[in-house]
């Protein structure tokens, strides 16, 4: 083995522990909470656990799946996220190969009228009575239809596939090949370390998103468990407005005060980030490097 | 890899498909199932959608059949209630329905301007064509009828909405506001008197010296404040003056930057170098200044400083609710009984509330397209029934209180087990305060007399309430009650006439306006950071500059006009106050 120069010895150290912190600056959060809630409920609600768990129990999470109706929501969350993401992959790049085509009908016009979107949105009330009245209340289609096309990733996608070379599309013109031909086998083979991005980004959204089921959804049967987490997390908030906006009385104080323990109401956010927390490392694989070397010659 | 690809994919929507397949039949199961249950009883549960706007109700959503709750609303009134989630953003939510031209069938709206455009849209149903309907709320709340229709019918004269918590004033055994400290140390360090509000700081700084670490070795804290609460200004520093019976604008009504004295009935502006707001930054700059202050006071929430009350680090507490985040059995009924007890100043006039035949804020009202109106009348009226009020406020009858011979309710072995474990869960499902809770809101106050009983409608004002509790005191009650000779911190204020009546006025003062609101919000922004930057000062020099500082900004942005705005909304409400009286 070669000998390492001081000066090199140095710097791997440093690196090395600068990185290690870093890591343990992102892991830690999520580590803490998981001691949290295998341990003794009274000590984390003392705060005493910092680094590792006492008087290991599963207790919580028993409680939080014994949650009215998180089963369903769950199933919610995971068909919306599935079908979520398909859809808008689906929409949001076959739009973004459109705008590529120099002979779509007025393309800058629409391709300018798409990214104006992402800058200005009409606000609250314009969205909720456009979602009413054409039927996206109450719906499950409200939670998947209208991020079909997001711009940000319509533009990922434009620019993603502009660096094709056109040669490879053209390949299969000559053959005949449709744009929808083009599309399925050229263009999205060609592109899996976008579309995993994409996947990523629209995964994330979704599965995170609870605003919609706030305003949108009226029966239960339909509520996700970034909701259902968000319910248990306001309760804090909740009780502060009590006391703010001066409804407060002993008889609601008394009715209010009861906070779901602390270590149920983390345990409910490990149980909701942990199934996205997977998603990343299970599309790693499709960020691929180098793709195309080699695809065409001379 | 691309038949792989394709592998992938289909099982995914194989999965995803199931995914949604429950979600479809449930929902069926739950529409028809419903049905095959009544069809056994007479009349068919209706399903009501309701939206609250009252905040006590932003964690309720869904439907609550399996409680014990709403089994009573199934069986006595036939209706289901769906409550639409809000979560923090029920005004924002109350717009967007407002915008689309439908409400709910059941709404509760939490200012009367958000009352008067429903009107003006036409949403509401004019409930003075169907007080037949209505026996119980113009049997029960005839003045809450009358105050609508003249307040907020947008000039109709009809009543289209109906207050809350109508009835006499709901006292119970402990006030609003304290102030609590640490008994036990208090007693350690010789029980000095306490003549103004100054005297606990001395004493406070005796009881950290008595105590200056917890048994487990962390340092504990006079007092231990939290920002997360302030609205317009520290909130901290309104929850001192109404023991002295001050209100300081933010507390009761909301009346931005006045300031009321109860005793007198003089106003003031709480910029003013001599208010009762800046006499609470005062006192709190001067506990800091000893040393008393929670340095993470600035940065903590109430959730962190609640903990630090369970773990015995702080001793002073502002209410009798706080005080059982300390006061557990074990530390109430040990040998020596620790825990927080009222021990207020020789000047004290709490603020207690008075009699209320016109409601309070939150108010009733029924869609106008709404397809079970009946149903609507029917919910709305036993929220007005002293039956319906008397289940809400205690429970399932037979379960948790029962009516003795002699006509008197009493809670029973099994109720106080729910009252002291709130959490438990009641045999018909539920926790105890679901009643309350899932709306946020309710007719009759809680002190209100029902005829057949001539009692009060909760059980924490009955007399049967008052033996049991007597008979179960805890040491460190009893403790308590031998020093004052009082049973309850109320009786002892009864007694020595400490207390004082919020008048009706407080009920009557009108929503802020759009431009009134936000400009109240910066000021605000201005008074909350300079606070607590008082608090904290260094020294008298810096806590002048503060205080200098926050009046200049606050005059440049326009706190004359809000000022202005209060007062004349505090006349018009006192005028008003003598017709309902």
């Amino acid at each position: 083995m070669n000998k390492m120069k001081p000066g090199n010895v140095i710097f791997k150290i440093i690196n090395t522990s600068v990185f290690l912190i870093f890591t343990f600056i992102c892991v830690f959060p999520f580590y803490y909470i998981f001691i949290n809630t295998i341990s003794n409920n009274e000590l984390s609600a003392a705060g005493k656990i910092l680094f590792y768990p006492i008087g290991i129990h599963w207790g919580n999470y028993i409680e939080v799946l014994k949650l009215k109706g998180i089963g369903q929501a769950a199933l919610v969350s995971v068909a919306r996220t599935v079908l979520g993401t398909l859809l808008t992959l689906l929409g949001s790049c076959f739009l973004g190969y459109a705008f590529c085509k120099p002979e779509y009908w007025k393309r800058k016009f629409w391709y300018r009228f798409v990214i104006v979107a992402m800058y200005f949105s009409a606000g609250l009330i314009p969205w909720f009575v456009t979602m009413k009245s054409i039927g996206l209340y109450n719906n499950f289609l409200a939670y998947i239809l209208p991020t079909m096309v997001v711009p940000f990733y319509v533009i990922l996608f434009k620019t993603y596939v502009e660096q094709i070379p056109p040669s490879l599309e053209e390949s299969v013109q000559i053959d005949g090949g449709g744009y929808a031909v083009r599309f399925f086998n050229i263009i999205l083979p060609l592109s899996t370390p976008i579309l995993a991005t994409i996947a990523v980004f629209a995964c994330a959204a979704q599965w995170n998103s609870f605003l919609d089921t706030l305003f949108l959804v009226r029966s239960e049967s339909l509520f996700t468990l970034q909701y259902i987490m968000y319910q248990y997390l306001n309760e804090v908030n909740a009780l502060a407005n009590l006391m703010r906006t001066s409804q407060a009385t002993n008889v609601n104080m008394a009715a209010m005060n009861l906070l779901t323990p602390t270590s149920v109401r983390m345990t409910i956010s490990f149980v909701v980030i942990l199934p996205i927390l997977f998603v990343y490392p299970f599309l790693q694989r499709y960020f691929v490097k180098g793709i195309m070397i080699g695809a065409i010659k001379g | 890899m691309k038949k792989r690809f394709n592998r992938v994919i289909s099982v995914i929507l194989a999965l995803a498909m199931l995914a949604v397949m429950p979600a479809c039949s449930q929902d069926q199961g739950a529409k028809t199932s419903s049905p095959q249950d009544t069809a056994s009883k007479a009349a068919p549960v209706v399903q009501l959608d309701v939206f609250s706007a009252s905040t006590a109700s932003t964690t309720a959503a869904g439907i609550y059949d399996n409680t014990w709750w709403g089994k009573v609303l199934k069986e006595k009134v036939g209706v289901s209630l769906n409550i639409l989630p809000t979560g923090d953003q029920a005004q924002e939510k109350l717009q967007a329905l407002m915008a689309s031209g439908q409400l709910p069938d059941i709404v509760v709206f939490k200012t009367t301007k958000d009352v008067q455009n429903a009107i003006r849209g036409n949403m509401l149903i004019n409930l003075d064509e169907h007080l037949d309907k209505l026996p119980n709320v113009t049997k029960n709340a005839a003045t809450s009828l009358q105050y609508s229709r003249d307040n907020f019918s947008n000039s109709t004269g009809k009543a289209y909405a109906i207050a809350n918590s109508v009835g006499p004033a709901d006292v119970g055994s402990e006030p609003s506001w304290g102030p609590y400290l640490r008994w036990d140390l208090y007693k350690k360090i010789g029980s000095p008197a306490i003549n103004t509000f100054d005297d606990y700081l001395t004493v406070l700084k005796k009881m950290q010296d008595a105590q200056p670490k917890t048994a487990d070795g962390k340092k504990t804290y006079g007092i231990s404040l939290w920002k997360d609460w302030d609205n317009y200004s520290m909130f901290m520093a309104q929850e001192l003056s109404p023991t002295l019976g001050v209100d300081c604008g933010d507390q009761l009504a909301q009346l931005p930057f006045l300031q009321v004295d109860f005793k007198t009935g003089k106003t003031k502006n709480i910029l003013d170098a001599d208010s009762d707001y800046m006499n609470s930054l005062k006192f709190y700059y001067k506990a800091n200044q000893m040393g008393l202050v929670d340095p993470d006071s600035l940065t903590q929430t109430y959730a962190t400083a609640k903990s630090k009350i369970t773990q015995g680090r702080v001793f002073f507490s502002w209410w009798s609710w706080l005080n059982d985040a300390y006061n557990t059995p074990e530390r109430t009924n040990a040998d020596v009984p620790t825990g927080f007890a009222a021990v207020l100043p020789k000047d004290t006039k709490t603020l207690i509330p008075g009699e209320n035949n016109i409601g309070k804020t939150l108010t009733f009202a029924i869609s106008s397209s709404t397809k079970n109106l009946d149903a609507c009348l029917k919910y709305v009226d036993f929220m007005y029934s002293t039956e319906g009020m008397q289940l809400m406020f205690n429970g399932p009858e037979g379960i948790t209180w029962k009516m003795g011979s002699d006509g008197k309710p009493t809670m029973t072995d099994a109720g106080w087990k729910y009252v002291n474990d709130a959490n438990a869960e009641l045999p018909g499902g539920g926790k105890l305060g679901d009643g309350i809770t899932m709306i946020g809101c309710y007719g009759l106050s809680t002190a209100f007399i029902n005829p057949k009983t001539k009692e009060a409608l909760s059980y924490q004002l009955w007399p049967s309430t008052m033996v049991h509790n007597t008979a179960n005191q805890t040491k460190l009650q009893k403790d308590w009650s031998s020093t004052t000779g009082a049973q309850t911190t109320i009786d002892y204020l009864k007694a020595n006439k400490m207390t004082l009546t919020i008048p009706i006025a407080q009920s009557l003062v009108p929503a802020m306006t759009d431009d009134i609101s936000a400009s109240s919000a910066r000021i605000g922004d201005i008074i909350k950071s300079n606070s607590w930057k008082m608090v904290f000062a260094k020294n008298d020099a810096e806590f002048q500059k503060y205080y200098d500082d926050m009046k200049t900004k606050a005059e440049g942005l326009g706190v004359k006009a809000v000022y202005d705005w209060s007062l004349k909304s505090w006349n018009e409400a006192q005028t008003k106050a003598k017709k309902y009286q």
